[in-house]
Order: structure tokens, then sequence, then C-alpha cells
């Protein structure tokens, strides 16, 4: 009875069917079915493959697993927090570590600028000075600093930044 | 614990699991522990591989419980990434073995101690399943063995259920052949 493509046929169909045992095959399928053993033989494969599956079913870890588990998940806690990193609010990134006296001159330069904007917004008294005073010591730390490849978002590059957008506005 | 229970971690061991407590971990591992060894077990090439990739698979939990957001459930995360652990660890193997390998089927030779593994009933039937294609591999035993639903293992491999039952049955029916032709040889064995 064996023919190979009604064989293939009858082979897919009952692969295919396995979820659903209330389907029924064609007839002209289930003829064949009943009259090859090579298609018998496939079914009862087929047939045996929950009960292998149920038998992989009874695999369980080793009682010791967790335990091992745990001394890994434990392990990194002394140094770095690895498996809770992710829950951690995240720190700001260090910048690149700016010389004190740089740090200085910007806070200077600050005190300077913010000193020399007051008269403006009271009353524009003996700003001139203050103000080319200002203007000169910026364009010299603008040079020297700004464009430093060094400093990269410092507060003190933001606030030099900023000087320079009031600088321009006067 | 029986598989065909719907799996799942209770709203406290969950903000327990978030809040890095021990506690979280050891629940997680008590619902999902011999789930995730299965899948190892029954995916990885190797049985001993599957202690060191269910706990990586566990560690990989807490790393990222941060990213899980509930869109789909905990049970299909953590599916999701054991089996995709699982896969990677087949394709690096694969890559670092690629030149002695059919590409087509990753791992379809037995390693020597598999051949050893031949001899008994269950051990030989995880050697069969071990030489189906990763994919169709993880779709069988999701079904046959965790008892999943289309609709979870759809979710968990992140494939279309059509897909999921056409792994479903090109895998039975590659399994049904090796054990007609293994029956096939030990027959003729016996006749000689
Ligand atoms: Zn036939």
């Amino acid at each position: 009875m064996k023919n190979d493509k009604t064989c293939g046929e009858v082979r897919e169909w009952l692969a295919n069917s396995r979820e659903d045992s209330s389907l029924r095959p064609p007839e002209r399928l289930a003829e064949h079915l009943s009259a090859c053993d090579n298609c018998h033989a496939y079914r009862d494969a087929l047939d045996a493959l929950p009960q292998l599956f149920g038998a992989l079913r009874r695999n369980q870890p080793p009682a010791d697993l967790f335990n091992r588990l745990q001394a890994k998940a434990n392990e990194p806690f002394q140094e770095e927090p690895r498996p809770f990193k992710n829950l951690e609010p995240a720190k700001p990134a260090a910048g690149p570590r700016v010389p004190l006296f740089l740090r200085a001159a910007a806070g200077l330069l600050g005190f300077f600028v913010v000193t020399a904007s007051l008269p403006e917004r009271t009353g524009k008294q003996q700003e001139q000075g203050v103000s080319s005073g200002t203007a000169e010591l910026f364009t010299q730390l603008d040079r020297d600093l700004l464009h430093s490849p060094r400093l990269d978002s410092t507060p003190e590059r933001e606030l030099l930044a900023h000087l320079n957008r009031l600088n321009e506005k006067k | 614990m029986t598989s065909n229970e719907t799996l799942t971690l209770d709203a406290n061991a969950l903000a327990s699991l978030r809040s890095g407590q021990a506690r979280g971990l050891e629940q997680c591992y008590r619902v999902y522990g011999a789930r995730v060894y299965r899948i190892c077990r029954n995916l990885l090439p190797q049985n001993t591989d599957a202690e060191d990739a269910t706990q990586e698979v566990f560690l990989k939990v807490m790393e990222r419980i941060g990213q899980f957001e509930g869109r789909a459930s905990f049970s299909t995360w953590l599916h999701r990434i054991a089996v995709n652990h699982c896969l990677n660890r087949i394709e690096k193997e694969r890559r670092r073995q690629t030149s002695a390998l059919d590409d087509s089927l990753p791992d379809s030779r037995p390693s020597p101690s598999e051949a050893s593994a031949l001899a008994e009933g269950n051990e030989r039937f995880e050697s069969f399943l071990r030489r189906l294609p990763p994919m169709q591999r993880a779709v069988l035993v999701l079904r046959e063995v965790e008892q999943m639903s289309y609709t979870e293992i759809s979710e968990a491999l992140e494939i279309p259920e059509g897909t999921v039952m056409s792994r479903l049955a090109r895998g039975r029916e590659r399994l049904a052949s090796m054990l007609i032709h293994r029956k096939g040889e030990s027959d003729s064995r016996c006749a000689s």
C-alpha cells in the first residue's frame, strides 16, 4: 500500500491535527492509513510523543541550585551592585577635572559680571568701567578656557557661555 | 508543582524583586525555577549547561526588572528572557564550531556524551529533541513540556500563532520520523 505521495499527505495531516482529537482524516487518507504499515508506524510514533515529553516534565533542578544562584547574586554586591544597577538612580556623569585656578578664575569672572550687570537693572550706575574690564577679561578667558577641549559641559563652561551671550547683547 | 498551572508571581513578590530584595529572587525562583531549568535543559545541547544557564537567566531577570513595564505578563517576559538566553548560547556555540557543524541543523550530530546517552529511553528522546533546529525545539518544549498555550508561546517567542502551529507540526513530524528510524535500526539489529 506504500505510496510516497499519499504517505506524505497522511503524515502531514497527522502532524497538523495533533492538537484537535476531534478531527477525522478525509476518507481517501483514512483508507490509506488503515492499509499502510509505514503510516501506521508514523501515527504510533506521534501518539508516543506526549508520553515522552511528559517524562521530560519530571526533570527538576538540583536542590542546591538556588543557593548557588543566591551566592552569585550577592557576590557583586561587595564592590558593584551588578544585579540591581538598573534600579539605582543614575549618578551624574563625572566631568573632566578642572584645575583649581581655572575654577577660581571662572568664579571671579562670574562675580564681576553679576556685579557689572546689577547697575543696568537698577539704573545704569558706573557700569562703563566695570563692563569693559569684564569684557576684556572675558575675551581672554574665552580664548583660554571656552575652546579648551578639556572643558566639556563643566559648570565653568556653561557660565562662560552664558557670559558670552550677555556680552554679545551689550 | 505541575507545569500546566498558570504560573504567576504575586504583586508583593514582584515588588520585592523590583526593590532588589533577596526575598523577591527567592519567590521568583520558587515559582519559575523548575520551569526555567527545564527550558534550559531541553533547549541547550548539554544537560550540564542547564544549571549555569538557569542561574544566568535569573541574574538577567534581576538586572532587567527595571525595564519590565508590565505590557506583557511577567511570566511571558521571563520566558522570553529564558528562551532568548538559550538561543543566544546556542548561536554562540554554533559560531564557535561553525566549521564543524551543518548550518541548517545547528546541533544535529550527537556529541560524544549524547552518543553514550543514546542508551536509555528518556535520554535518547532528549537527544532526538536536540537535533531539531533551536526555534522548532523551543516551540515544542514550551507546548509539550511546559504546556503553554499558543498565545503564550507566540508572545514569549515573539512569533505569530500560525508560525507556532506550523513549527509544532514540523517538529512533531521530524521527531516521529526519528523514532521510527531508531526503531527500524533496533529491529534490524534484533533480526541480525
Ligand atoms: Zn503510507
